[in-house]
C-alpha cells in the first residue's frame, strides 16, 4: 500500500477524480436498481465503506436492510455474509473455534462466520455484551485472537450491523465505545409512494441480487480508498471541522472522540470523492454529520437531554461556514 | 454581525489588594532607602497601568456574528449560538460573554488573531415577541486579573420567544372528510382511508364520481392523517377574555394539533395561517402567536444566582509556583530553616498536587500550620522585629496561603506575594544580576495569571512575550517615576547582621592569618572614578582603609587613641576629587586614596587620617572625597605619638635585641632605612599560606627562623620593629592597585586587591609610607588585572580560564560587564533622596513644589501611556480577509437576483443549490461564483480573487428578477 499524506493534491489527480467517479457511478445506479428511493443512504453506505468505516442501520424490520449491505456487497464485487444475532449466541460462534484435530494431534482454528470482506450483523442488539465485545477486536484491528494467535480478517473487511430501535425488550443497547465503532448510523425508512409502487411492480429482490454484477474492476476498491485520504482538506475546512467539534464539547457532555472527528473528515472526503471534487466542503461534513454524528451524541440515560439527530442539526445550524 | 468598540476598565476586589500590596512595596522600598527595591517597586506599579491599556486592547476590535437561534417559549431559555472573531494583530484572551438580561455566560478562553471561536449563551425569554438583536456584554479580567474590562454590543440575532402553552380548553374537534392536496398544501391525511356515504349537507364536489357509478350510492373518498381531519384554531372560539391567556391556549392548541397529525388553521385579528401541517407550518404558527400585538406581560426572569469563584487551574498554578519557589531564593538563606522548610514542603506538595487540587481546607489544620510558622520564629529567641524574623514570618504566611489556595481570588494573592517576595529579594543583593532576576520572577508571575485568565489557553509562549511586551512599555514610566518621584527618608530600617553580607571585608582584630583568606576572594569591594580626568601614578594607588595603632607583635589591632586628626586647611595642588561607589560590607570603613583630606558626609576622619561612616554600610554606598597621595603632616599630636611608641608586653628577646641594635643608627630616617636593608638582606621568601605564627615567639619565629610570609607580616614587624627601635610607626589596611576600566574610566579594587603596609613618623616629613612588599616582592603589586589573572589560575580552575589567544576579549568582556554592574551601582542602586536632590538642583527643578512635582508626574505618565495606547490602536483592526469580503458581496448579488439570502451555516454549493433553485434563469453564474469560492476557500490550488470579482461583476450585471416585494428567507 502506498504512503499518501493526506489532504494532498495534485494536478493529475483532478482528472483521476473525475474517472474515479466515473467508477463509482455504475455501482450507486447498480444498488439503486435493486434499493428503490433511497439514494441518500446508498451514498452514505457507499462513502461509509470508502472511508474504511463500519455500518450501523437502524430502522424496523423488512424496509431493505439485508438487500441493501447484500447489493453493496455484490457490485463491489465483495465475499458476502449474514450473522443473526441472538442472546444465547457465543463469541466463538462468531470468529471461530479451535477444535482438536485428531490425526494431526493438535488444535486448528475453524473461522467463523465473520471471516469475510462485508459482514451482515443482524440485530447487533439483540447478543449479549459479550458476544458484542467479541466484535471490538475485529472492527478495530481487522483481525480475531483466538488462542493467543491472530488471525487476519480478509481485506477489505466492512461490518454492516443493524438494529432495530422501536423493540427494547430482550436486547442490549451497544455501549458508547462500541458505538464509536461504527462510522455512521444510517436509517433506511419507509419507502414513499412512488418508491413503494416501483418495488410492488418490481421483480423479486432475491433474484434481482442473484442477477448482478460486480461493478467495480478487481482491486479498484482498494484505489478509490487509497483516492480517499487525497482529497484535499484546505485549514479553513479543517478550522470549521474543529469548530464543530468544540461546540460539541461545549454541548454535549462527552463531545465527540478524536477518532469520531478523524472519521468525520473521512467520511466527508469519500463524500467529496462521490461528487466527483478534489477538495472537501463544509457541505460534505454536513451530509455526512448526522450520519457520522448522530449515535455519538445519543444520551440514552439522561431524558433531558436533546436527541443525537436534533443535537446534530443544531449544532450544524450555529457554527458559521468561512 | 457587530464589532466591538468602547472599552470601559473598573476596579475590581483585587484592585484594592494591589493597592495593598503596592503600598507594602513602597513603605519596603522607602525603608530600605534601596534603589533597586524602588525600581522594582516602580515597575510593579507602571506594569499595571499598562494592563490597563492591554485590557482594553483585548476586548476591543473583536466581531460578533449569531448563528441560527430557535424559537423558545416564555419561561424558558432561549439559545444564542455565537462566534466570536479576534481581530487582526490582536489575540482575544479570556473574554466572557453573556446576556445583558442574564442567563448562562460562556468563556473564550483564547482566540488567535484572526480566528474565531464559537460559544453557546442563554438568554432567559421573559418576553413573547420577535425580537431582532440582543444586548452582549463581554467581560475579561485578562491580563493580570487587576482590573475587568468590559464592553457592551447589540447583536443582530432575530429569534422568536413564543407564549408559553397554557389553558384548559380541549382541542377543537376536526372537520372529518376534507381532502389533503399536497401542492396546495392544506386537506388532511393523505392516506386512503376508504369510501363512505355520503351525508346530506356535505358538499357535493367531495363525491366519488367514478366509485359512485359503481354502486348505486352516493360514496365519498376518506382520507386519513392520525387522527381527524381539519381544525381552525380560532381566536373566537376561546372562552378565556384575557390576552395572554388566549395566546397561551392557541400555542398549546398548536402543538396539539401538531402531535395529532391533523392539519389545522389558525386565525388571530389581524392575522390568518391557512392550515397546513409540518414543522414549517407548525413555526409559522407560533410565530403568529408570538408576534401578536398588544401589551406584553413579563415573565419574571429565573433568580441570578451568584457564581463561586472559579478554582485554579493546574498549568498556570505550576507557572506560578516556580516563580514563587525562585523569588523566595535569595530570602531563604536569610530566614530561619525552620520556616524556609516550611515553604519548600509547601510549594513542593501543592506542585505535586496540583492537578488533584488538594489544598488545606479545614481552619484547624491552617491554624496548626500558622502556629507552626510563628512559633518557629518565637523559639528562634530572637523576638518578633527585625528584618529575619520578618521574613520567617513572611515566608511561613507565604507558606500557608499556598497551601490553601483553591480559588483564582487566592491566585491573585499569591501573583501579588510573588511580586513582594521579589522585592524583598533585593534586601538582600542589589546586584544587576539579581535586579534583572527579580524583573523576570515578576513577568513569569504575570504571565502565569495571563495564563490562568485565558482558561489556560493561551500558549505560555505567547503570555510571557505579551507580558514581556507589556513591561517594555512600562521602561518609560519607570524611568520617569524612579527619577522624579520624591523620594522620602524613612520607615523603621531593619538592619542585617554583618554575617548575613558576603563579603566581610576585614576585622577590627587584624590578624594576618585572617587577612590572607581575601587573598581568594575576586568579589568587588569598591570602585573609585577620578572626577578631574587625571589618574593618580601606579606607585600612588593605595587606597586606605583602617589604621591600627595598638601593636601585639605580628598581630595589631585598631586600639583607642583620642586624639583629633589634623585636616588640612586648603586642598593642596595636585589632589585627586574622587567618587567611591563601596559595596555593602556590614561594617562601618569607607576607603579612599591615601589619604583623604576629609571626611565625606556622615562620615569622620579617624585618627590616623582614615574614614569611618555613622552608618553600617548595609547597601551600595556612593561618596565623594579629595586625597592627596603627597600630604604632609606637620605636627603629630602628643597623644598620638605616645600612641604610636607603646609596645606590647611580652616583646620576645631576639626582636627586642634586634630594635635596639637599629636604634644605634641615630636618625630616625637612617633608622628606618637601615631597618629596610636588614629586611633586605635576611632572604625573606614571599607566601600567602605560611603556618601560623602562634604567641609571644611568633615574631622572632618569622623574624629569625622561618622568614616567610606576606604584606601583613612585613608591615606588622616592621612596625613592632620600628617602635623597639624609638619610631612612631603604625599599621595600616587598605587595598593596592586596583583595575582600570578604560569603558567607565574607574578602577575596579577587588577583595583580594586588599593589603597592608607600615607608616613611621619622620620628622619634618610626617608620616612616611613604608611598603617592605614593595622591596622584597614587587612582582605582588604589578598591576591588578595581571594578578587577577594570576591568582586565578594559582587557585586551580576557582574562576573561568580563557583559552590562551581569547584572554583579551575575554577581559574585554569581562571588563565591560563590570561597567555595566558599576552604572547600575552608581545610577540605579546608590540613587536616593540625596542623589536625587542632587540630580534636581543640576537640572534647576529644585525649587518647584512638590504637589506640582507630582502633577508633572502625573501628565507625563499619561502622555507615556496614552502614546502607547495609541499605537496598540493603530495595530489592532477588526479582522479583514478579502476572500471573505469578496464572497459576501457575492452573496449580496445573489440575493438581489434570487431573493435567497445565505445563512451564515450554508457553504457555497448548498446556497448557489438553494438560490439555482429560486431563479433557474441565472443558474450558470450563480453557480461558477460558487464553484470559485469553493476553490479559493478549500482548495488546494486556489484561484485567484480577480476570478471571483469577474464573476460577481457578471451576476451584478444582470436585472433582478424577483419582485422586490423583498426576499424570503427559506429555512
Amino acid at each position: 500500500m502506498t504512503v499518501t499524506t493526506p489532504g494532498r493534491s495534485t494536478p493529475d489527480f483532478r482528472s483521476t477524480i473525475t474517472l474515479l467517479k466515473q467508477r463509482i457511478q455504475p455501482l450507486l445506479d447498480s444498488i439503486a436498481t435493486i434499493v428503490v428511493g433511497k439514494d441518500d443512504a446508498i451514498r452514505l453506505s457507499v462513502a461509509c465503506l470508502l472511508a474504511h468505516g463500519h455500518l450501523l442501520i437502524e430502522d424496523v424490520p423488512g424496509v431493505g436492510k439485508t438487500t441493501l449491505s447484500h447489493a453493496l456487497a455484490k457490485t463491489a464485487g465483495l465475499e458476502f455474509r449474514r450473522i443473526q444475532f441472538t442472546s444465547d449466541l457465543l463469541p466463538g460462534d462468531v470468529i471461530g473455534s479451535s477444535i482438536f484435530h485428531r490425526e494431526e494431534h493438535r488444535f486448528t482454528f475453524h473461522p467463523g462466520p465473520l471471516f469475510a470482506q462485508v459482514v451482515l450483523i443482524d440485530e447487533i442488539n439483540r447478543a449479549t455484551p459479550k458476544t458484542q465485545s467479541a466484535l471490538l477486536e475485529a472492527m478495530e484491528e481487522r483481525q480475531v485472537s483466538v488462542d493467543g494467535t491472530a488471525h487476519r480478517l480478509p481485506e477489505p473487511f466492512f461490518v454492516v450491523a443493524t438494529q432495530n430501535p422501536q423493540e427494547q425488550v430482550g436486547t442490549f443497547p451497544l455501549p458508547e465505545s462500541q458505538l464509536d465503532r461504527f462510522l455512521m448510523r444510517v436509517s433506511l425508512g419507509l419507502p414513499d409512494r412512488s418508491a413503494e409502487r416501483a418495488l410492488l411492480r418490481g421483480r423479486d429482490r432475491r433474484e434481482m441480487l442473484s442477477e448482478i454484477t460486480p461493478a467495480l474492476p478487481d482491486g479498484e476498491l482498494r484505489a478509490l480508498q487509497e483516492a480517499v485520504v487525497k482529497v484535499h482538506a484546505s485549514d479553513a475546512l479543517l478550522d470549521y471541522l474543529q469548530d464543530l467539534l468544540a461546540l460539541c464539547r461545549q454541548r454535549h457532555s462527552r463531545g465527540l472522540s478524536p477518532r469520531a472527528g478523524l472519521g468525520l473528515l473521512r467520511a466527508a472526503q469519500a463524500w467529496a470523492l462521490i461528487a466527483g471534487r478534489d477538495l472537501v466542503l463544509p457541505e460534505d461534513i454536513q451530509a455526512v454529520g448526522d450520519a457520522v454524528m448522530a449515535h455519538r451524541l445519543d444520551s440514552p440515560f439522561d431524558p433531558a437531554a436533546p436527541p443525537g439527530r436534533e443535537l446534530v442539526r443544531e449544532i450544524m445550524r450555529a457554527v458559521p461556514v468561512p | 454581525m457587530s464589532t466591538t468598540k468602547r472599552v470601559s476598565i473598573r476596579p475590581t476586589r483585587n484592585t484594592v489588594g494591589f493597592g495593598a500590596l503596592l503600598f507594602a512595596l513602597w513603605y519596603a522600598a522607602l525603608s530600605q532607602g534601596n534603589g533597586a527595591a524602588y525600581a522594582l517597586f516602580f515597575f510593579i506599579a507602571a506594569l499595571a497601568l499598562v494592563s490597563w491599556l492591554h485590557a482594553r486592547r483585548n476586548l476591543r476590535a473583536l466581531t460578533l456574528r449569531a448563528g441560527r437561534i430557535e424559537a423558545a417559549f416564555t419561561g424558558g431559555q432561549v439559545r444564542v449560538p455565537i462566534s466570536v472573531t479576534a481581530g487582526s494583530g490582536n489575540f482575544a484572551a479570556g473574554v466572557e460573554v453573556r446576556a445583558l438580561s442574564g442567563g448562562e455566560r460562556a468563556t473564550c478562553g483564547f482566540i488567535a488573531a484572526g480566528q474565531t471561536a464559537n460559544v453557546v449563551i442563554t438568554v432567559p425569554a421573559t418576553v413573547r415577541g420577535a425580537f431582532p438583536e440582543i444586548a452582549i456584554e463581554l467581560r475579561s479580567l485578562w491580563p493580570l486579573g487587576l482590573l475587568a474590562a468590559r464592553t457592551r454590543i447589540t447583536l443582530a440575532a432575530p429569534h422568536v420567544v413564543q407564549p408559553a402553552p397554557a389553558g384548559t380548553q380541549p382541542l377543537p374537534a376536526g372537520e372529518p372528510g376534507w381532502r389533503y392536496d399536497r401542492r396546495k398544501g392544506r386537506g388532511d391525511g393523505d392516506e386512503f382511508a376508504g369510501l363512505r356515504e355520503f351525508r346530506i349537507g356535505e358538499s357535493p364536489r367531495r363525491i366519488d364520481w367514478r366509485a359512485a357509478e359503481r354502486s348505486d350510492k352516493l360514496l365519498i373518498k376518506e382520507w386519513e392523517g392520525a387522527s381527524g381531519g381539519l381544525r381552525w384554531l380560532d381566536w373566537t372560539a376561546l372562552h378565556v377574555v384575557h390576552t395572554e391567556a388566549r395566546l397561551a391556549q392557541l400555542t398549546r392548541w398548536v402543538l396539539e394539533a401538531d402531535r395529532c397529525g391533523a392539519p389545522y388553521g389558525l386565525r388571530v385579528p389581524g392575522a390568518m395561517v391557512p392550515p397546513a401541517l409540518g414543522p414549517a407550518h407548525r413555526a409559522r404558527c407560533l410565530h403568529a402567536l408570538a408576534a401578536f400585538p398588544g401589551e406584553v406581560e413579563r415573565v419574571k426572569p429565573p433568580k441570578r444566582t451568584r457564581l463561586p469563584e472559579p478554582a485554579i487551574l493546574p498549568g498556570p498554578f505550576a507557572g506560578l509556583l516556580i516563580a514563587l519557589a525562585l523569588s523566595a531564593l535569595p530570602l531563604l538563606s536569610t530566614v530561619f530553616p525552620f520556616s524556609a522548610a516550611i515553604f519548600g514542603v509547601a510549594v513542593l506538595f501543592r506542585f505535586i498536587t496540583r492537578k488533584r487540587g488538594t489544598a488545606l481546607r479545614s481552619i484547624p489544620a491552617k491554624l496548626l500550620v500558622c502556629g507552626l510558622g510563628v512559633g518557629g520564629v518565637l523559639i528562634s529567641g530572637s523576638g518578633l522585629l527585625g528584618l529575619e524574623p520578618g521574613l520567617s514570618l513572611l515566608i511561613s504566611l507565604v507558606a500557608l496561603k499556598t497551601l490553601e489556595s483553591i480559588t483564582r481570588r487566592d491566585f491573585f494573592v499569591l501573583v501579588l506575594l510573588t511580586w513582594f517576595l521579589a522585592l524583598c529579594g533585593l534586601f538582600v543583593s542589589q546586584t544587576l544580576a539579581a535586579a534583572s532576576a527579580a524583573v523576570a520572577l515578576c513577568i513569569l508571575a504575570g504571565a502565569a495569571a495571563a495564563v490562568l485568565y485565558s482558561e489556560d489557553r493561551m500558549p505560555w509562549r505567547t503570555a510571557l512575550k505579551r507580558t514581556g511586551l507589556m513591561a517594555a512599555q512600562a521602561l518609560p514610566i519607570i524611568a520617569l517615576f524612579f527619577i522624579f518621584f520624591p523620594r522620602i527618608q524613612g520607615g523603621i530600617r531593619f538592619s542585617f547582621a554583618p554575617g548575613s553580607l558576603g563579603a566581610a571585608g576585614f576585622s577590627e582584630d587584624f590578624d594576618p592569618g585572617n587577612f590572607a583568606q581575601l587573598n581568594d576572594n575576586f568579589d568587588t569591594a569598591f570602585r573609585a572614578e577620578f572626577l578631574d580626568g587625571e589618574l593618580p601614578q601606579p606607585p600612588d594607588r593605595y587606597w586606605r582603609g583602617l589604621v591600627l595603632w595598638q601593636c601585639n607583635g605580628l598581630s595589631w589591632q585598631r586600639g583607642s587613641v583620642r586624639a583629633i586628626e589634623p585636616r588640612a586647611l586648603r586642598v593642596p595642588e595636585g589632589s585627586f576629587r574622587q567618587r567611591i561607589t563601596l559595596q555593602p560590607h556590614g561594617a562601618r570603613w569607607l576607603f579612599g586614596l591615601d589619604r583623604p583630606l576629609y571626611p565625606p558626609k556622615d562620615a569622620t576622619l579617624e585618627p590616623g587620617a582614615y574614614l569611618q561612616s555613622m552608618r553600617r554600610i548595609n547597601h551600595s554606598t556612593r561618596y565623594e572625597l579629595v586625597s592627596h597621595p603627597g600630604f604632609k603632616d606637620h605636627l603629630l599630636p602628643k597623644e598620638q605619638r605616645a600612641a604610636a611608641l607603646v609596645l606590647p608586653s611580652g616583646l620576645p628577646p631576639e626582636t627586642r635585641k634586634l630594635g635596639e641594635a637599629l636604634r644605634q643608627a641615630g636618625s630616625d630616617v637612617a633608622i628606618v632605612a637601615s631597618g629596610v636593608r636588614w629586611f633586605q638582606a635576611q632572604g625573606f621568601t614571599y607566601n600567602l599560606a605560611p603556618d601560623r605564627y602562634d604567641g609571644a615567639s611568633g615574631l622572632d619565629d618569622f623574624l629569625f627562623r622561618r622568614r616567610t610570609g606576606f604584606c601583613s607580616h612585613y608591615a606588622a614587624s616592621f612596625a613592632t620593629l620600628m617602635r623597639v627601635a624609638g619610631v612612631p610607626a603604625r599599621v595600616v589596611l587598605g587595598y593596592q592597585g586596583g583595575e582600570y576600566n578604560p569603558h567607565g574610566r574607574y578602577f575596579l579594587i577587588r577583595q583580594n586587591d586588599a593589603h597592608a603596609w607600615a607608616e613611621v613618623w619622620l620628622e619634618g616629613r610626617g608620616w612616611e609610607r613604608v611598603d617592605l612588599t614593595q622591596q622584597l616582592a614587587p612582582s605582588r603589586l604589578e598591576d591588578g588585572a595581571g594578578r587577577f589573572r594570576e591568582v586565578a589560575a594559582e587557585a586551580g580552575g576557582a574562576g573561568f580560564r580563557p583559552p590562551a589567544g581569547l584572554s583579551a576579549v575575554f577581559d574585554a568582556a569581562r571588563m565591560l560587564w563590570d561597567n555595566v554592574n558599576y552604572q547600575w551601582d552608581l545610577h540605579v542602586v546608590a540613587y536616593d533622596e540625596d542623589a536625587q536632590f542632587e540630580f534636581l538642583a543640576r537640572t534647576g527643578l529644585k525649587d518647584l513644589p512638590r504637589p506640582l512635582m507630582l502633577l508633572g508626574i502625573a501628565a507625563a505618565t499619561a502622555v507615556l501611556l496614552g502614546s502607547a495606547g495609541l499605537w496598540l490602536r493603530s495595530i489592532t483592526r477588526a479582522a479583514r480577509d478579502p476572500a471573505t469580503e469578496a464572497w459576501s458581496r457575492a452573496c449580496g448579488q445573489i440575493a438581489r437576483l434570487t431573493g435567497a439570502v445565505r445563512e451564515p451555516w450554508e457553504g457555497p454549493l448548498a446556497y448557489a443549490g438553494r438560490a439555482t433553485a429560486a431563479a433557474p434563469d441565472a443558474e450558470g453564474a450563480i453557480r461558477t461564483v460558487a464553484n470559485i469560492y469553493a476553490r479559493i476557500r478549500f482548495g488546494a490550488q486556489p484561484p485567484s480573487l480577480a476570478e471571483l470579482h469577474d464573476a460577481t461583476e457578471r451576476l451584478t450585471a444582470r436585472p433582478s428578477l424577483t419582485s422586490p416585494a423583498g426576499p424570503a428567507r427559506s429555512a
